[in-house]
């Protein structure tokens, strides 16, 4: 993808929307409490990781709107980029250790999230991709049978 | 939810939007790694350490407490991204690159965990 001026504002926006998203979140927990913030950070980060997954995977339908470098740049850079956090992350796992909490919960914590991220990655992508081609493969049946008719 | 909140969840909102310009425009910097993501994801924790600091002090300085708001969940969360990490390493994963998929982790949490402590030190030595 070629970075323009107009893809930057698109991430810019797509970027805004998914912090208000995660923001909002996390106000509407409610809680200023290490463990309330946490469990925002791993909802946030999975919802977000399984929504680029479907996004990346439906990108095997050929012409859909949502492989444009535009719907890329909105969706896939800005919202799911900007939706879910890193740093989150590392600083959840930083003061739950400072909390005085056994170093094995933050740690479990953390391996929780990456293995639950790249196993929903992985399952929702393939999942998709599979929906996807049985679409594909669908409206190519249903196209050769009006050229019959 | 009242006017100035509103105001504020907008400023909050266009922090993560440039938070998201700038990874954008580090990512095209990869490798055998996606060293720009693992890049922004560094200096973002060492901003939410910083600002973590910032709030702590923040309870005797509205404005200072307000400031490391927009710099943790907006800029720092929007520079940050989890998805894309999530993405590239099951790519490895699938590809069965079982140690770019291992290095790739590795690399984000110690730098995201390493860079937040540095961040709150420089924040401990700068502000207080």
């Amino acid at each position: 993808m070629t970075i323009s001026p107009r893809l930057l504002w698109l991430a810019f926006l797509g970027g805004s929307l998914g912090t208000m998203l995660r923001f909002g979140a996390g106000w509407l927990s409610g809680g200023n409490s290490t463990a309330v913030t946490s469990i925002v950070i791993l909802v946030v980060n999975l919802a977000g990781t399984a929504f680029l997954a479907w996004f990346n995977g439906v990108q095997v339908i050929p012409g859909i709107g949502l492989s444009r470098d535009t719907a890329k740049a909105f969706w896939a850079v800005g919202f799911a980029g900007g939706f879910t956090t890193m740093s989150g992350l590392a600083l959840a796992f930083v003061l739950s250790s400072m909390s005085g909490l056994p170093i094995y919960i933050p740690a479990l914590y953390v391996v929780f999230q990456i293995i639950a991220g790249v196993g929903l990655y992985i399952w929702i992508n393939r999942a998709t991709q599979k929906w996807a081609a049985f679409r594909v493969a669908m409206a190519k049946v249903v196209a050769k049978s009006k050229d019959v008719a | 939810m009242n006017f100035p909140a509103l105001i504020f969840m907008l400023v909050v909102s266009l922090a993560g939007g440039f938070g998201a310009v700038v990874r954008m425009m580090a990512a095209r910097f990869t490798g055998v790694l996606p060293w720009g993501i693992l890049l922004v994801n560094g200096i973002g924790s060492l901003v939410i350490g910083f600002g973590w600091v910032m709030q702590q002090l923040g309870t005797s300085n509205v404005a200072l407490g307000l400031l490391a708001v927009i710099l943790m969940s907006g800029f720092a969360g929007g520079l940050t991204t989890f998805s894309s990490w999530a993405a590239q390493t099951a790519e490895f994963v699938v590809e069965r690159k079982t140690k770019l998929a291992l290095w790739n982790t590795a690399l984000n949490l110690l730098t995201s965990v390493a860079a937040v402590v540095v961040g709150m030190i420089a924040g401990s030595l700068l502000l207080k």
